[in-house]
């Protein structure tokens, strides 16, 4: 569903909604270091997708973790993590997006995000959603007693399906939304306000010149 | 929210898109507009291009703070005809890859990748363009965080962005900063799209003990509200403990916002603000320090100025804080014991049974007598001049215990040099800690550097997370001097007990 090619005015690809198994995933503040670790365990050639929460995936002999919930049928294809609080807290890297999605990983659902994850995911395309805790860990319950069973997530209509659940409203951003809805990215719609870019910063230089390092005043 | 009909627009090369965006509105006529304002709305308010619906707004950026990846950046960028909007307001440092060794400069390949030599490569460039540039041979070289404020690029007042999430650090000057934002967007419109965030304001009242610092406030900030609790929110730190805190000390406090899930801190500037920036290389000078003062006077939160959640801390009697778990809200003061997940809020059992399971520590007994194998001493954290005086004045006349590493990276040239005249250097060589060249090294371990795989560090750095300083690599949290102490002992201690002669 997220490869439909942009027809919807942008130039990125469009979300508008998403059918797919869910894994829960509760733990609270798990961060980039668990998601996308910088130093590689000693397993060669893992893909991207394989790398993703490596740290709790794999046993430092390189044999999988049976008990971790991605390692489990039929969370293996699962596309919907409902997540814990203050999930992807810590840095800035992309990969903590980027991993998660090439494992197959499409919407994450959790109470809170990190704050840098959480705009990472906006502009690289993982739809993130904020729902109460009791609310996430209802999905959750769900989840695991309907194993394999697909969740939908539907952006046009904000509200998440599943057979046998009744449908669960979720608020968004309204920018987010339209974003996703119509594969729009950041540049786009930056550019349309240059001139008032260039406007406020000569503006703002003149009132305080010794912000532009390259007035005289600005030291040196 | 109101929204624009979809107009034809042309962007790009010539790509035509249909474009939804809300209309823009005179930031003026918002009713955040009225006084009184907190500190972190004077500054947004100022620097709005356009209202992009709801709390989203267009940005002018003053500071792009870019690291090891930004010359290669910005030389792709030329090469694809690209042209930036203000290269000026760009400057870039290499930290992250860079080895620490002192033989670096001669023996390039001891850093990774390619990072340090496009420094050289491009730098000529790059500063053509205007974009400051300082590589490892740059006498300014250092940890970003801590070149932003110490050469004056970082100033009160400003908006400051960077790829790093640390880059909330420079908000103790009284400027709004946060990381994560890509180089490429920002350097071709000098502006970011960013939604305001809900005010919060962290009240730190109280007197502080002895050997009770900064990063022991943070951290028992973070262990009594949580490590999400910034979440959504800009902090400002305020309260007589701030106002009484050398700048060096701020920036601690900042750095560590991130680590309550605020991607923005901010200390209000004062007196203390402009006597650290007076001089500084890229400070105002001549008629505009005084005009720049001025201004700057006029941005601390309005007395009265309404904040969405305001905290109030008394930090008297807190001691020096250690981290047992893989958050930075897993802390406990040097006396404490290792909680006991079973008597853990429901919510947060199996995240400490799992944290205690990776530290390999026993619930119940007493944090301090932990054995350690390794102590950093670094990171945009605490690597400044006062924190390097600290931990020289727990380590002198003392020795590293035998089966202790224990490193020490100034957090830049300029600090190397100052810490050199005051020898602290020699204090630190002769106890038997690394003196070494400053970059991040251990505390993000991306440059090769890392805690062995099992071994336990007590690190004055920011992150304790599972596999954050080395793969299996067990970290402890702590202040510099506790560092200190725990090098010279061997295990975690109470700095106090070792500075009183005490058995500790």
């Amino acid at each position: 569903m997220m490869a439909l090619q942009s027809a919807a005015g942008g130039s990125g690809p469009v979300f508008v909604r998403h059918s797919g198994i869910p894994a829960p995933f509760l733990r609270s503040n798990v961060d980039t270091d668990i998601i996308a670790p910088i130093n590689p365990n000693s397993i060669s050639g893992l893909s991207d997708g394989e790398r993703a929460f490596e740290p709790l995936r794999y046993f430092a002999d390189g044999s999988e973790n049976p008990d971790f919930v991605l390692n489990r049928e039929p969370y293996r294809s699962a596309s919907i993590l409902l997540a814990g609080e203050n999930f992807g807290t810590g840095s800035s890297r992309a990969s903590g997006v980027r991993l998660p999605m090439a494992f197959g990983i499409r919407v994450v659902i959790a109470p809170s995000f990190g704050p840098i994850f959480y705009t990472n995911s906006i502009r690289l395309g993982l739809l993130a959603i904020t729902l109460g805790e009791a609310v996430v860990t209802s999905l959750a319950e769900w989840a695991v007693a309907n194993p394999g069973v697909e969740m939908m997530v539907d952006l046009e209509r904000n509200v998440i399906e599943a057979p046998g659940l009744a449908p669960v409203a979720f608020g968004i951003d309204p920018r987010v939304r339209t974003k996703f809805l119509r594969g729009l990215n950041d540049l786009d719609e930056m550019l349309l306000h240059s001139d008032g870019a260039s406007g406020l910063r000569n503006e703002n230089r003149s009132r305080w010149p010794w912000i532009d390092l390259g007035s005289p005043g600005a030291g040196r | 929210m109101k929204r624009r009909d979809f107009i034809k627009t042309s962007v790009g090369a010539g790509l035509v898109v249909s474009a939804p965006f809300p209309a823009s509105h005179d930031p003026l006529a918002s009713p955040r507009r009225q006084e009184p304002r907190t500190l972190y709305d004077k500054i947004w308010d100022s620097h709005i291009v356009a209202n992009l619906g709801g709390e989203t707004d267009l940005l002018v950026v003053d500071r792009n703070i870019m690291f090891d990846g930004g010359p290669a950046t910005v030389r792709a960028m030329l090469e694809d005809g690209l042209t930036l909007a203000s290269p000026q307001d760009s400057w870039a440092v290499c930290d992250h890859t860079v080895s620490t060794s002192p033989n670096r400069y001669t023996d390039r390949s001891l850093n990774r990748g390619d990072a340090a030599e496009q420094f050289v490569e491009y730098a000529e460039e790059l500063r053509a363009m205007g974009i400051q540039v300082f590589g490892i041979d740059d006498p300014r070289n250092g940890i970003q965080h801590v070149v932003g404020p110490e050469t004056g690029l970082t100033l009160p007042g400003l908006v400051v962005v960077g790829g790093d999430s640390h880059t909330c650090t420079h908000g103790a000057l009284g400027c709004i900063s946060w990381g994560g934002e890509g180089g490429r967007n920002v350097l071709l419109t000098g502006t970011v799209i960013r939604e305001r965030a809900r005010r919060m304001r962290v009240n730190i009242e109280g007197r502080l003990g002895p050997s009770v610092r900064a990063k022991d406030v943070i951290l028992y900030i973070i262990g009594e509200l949580g490590a999400a609790a910034g979440n959504g929110y800009a902090v400002e730190y305020a309260g007589p403990v701030v106002r009484a805190m050398s700048v060096d000390s701020r920036l601690t406090l900042c750095n560590l916002a991130v680590e309550m899930s605020s991607a923005t801190g901010m200390v209000a500037p004062d007196d203390t603000t402009f006597e650290y920036l007076a001089d500084r290389e890229f400070s105002p000078e001549g008629p505009y320090w005084d005009q720049a003062v001025e201004h700057w006077r006029t941005l601390p939160s309005d007395p009265g100025a309404a904040f969405d959640r305001d905290e109030t801390i008394d930090v008297s009697g807190i001691e020096p804080q250690v981290t047992w778990g893989v958050s930075p809200e897993h802390v406990v003061g040097v006396s404490g014991r290792v909680p006991d997940p079973a008597d853990a809020p429901p919510a947060r059992r199996e995240a400490y049974r799992a944290a205690l399971e990776y530290t390999g520590l026993v619930p119940g007994e007493p944090i301090a007598g932990t054995p350690i194998d390794e102590v950093f001493i670094g990171s945009c954290t605490e690597s400044r001049i006062d924190d390097l005086r600290a931990a020289a004045g727990v380590v002198d006349g003392r020795r590293v215990s035998a089966n202790v590493s224990a490193w020490v990276i100034p957090g830049s040239l300029p600090i190397k040099r100052q810490a050199e005249a005051e020898g602290l250097d020699r204090i630190f060589t002769e106890a038997g800690f690394e003196w070494r060249e400053p970059g991040c090294s251990k505390c993000v371990a991306m440059n090769g550097e890392h805690v062995a795989p099992g071994k336990r560090c007590v690190s004055n750095s920011n992150r304790n997370f599972i596999g954050r300083q080395g793969r299996d690599a067990i970290t402890h949290l702590a202040s510099t001097p506790m560092a200190a102490a725990a090098a010279i002992a061997g295990r975690i201690v109470d700095v106090r007990r070792m500075i009183a002669g005490e058995p500790a």
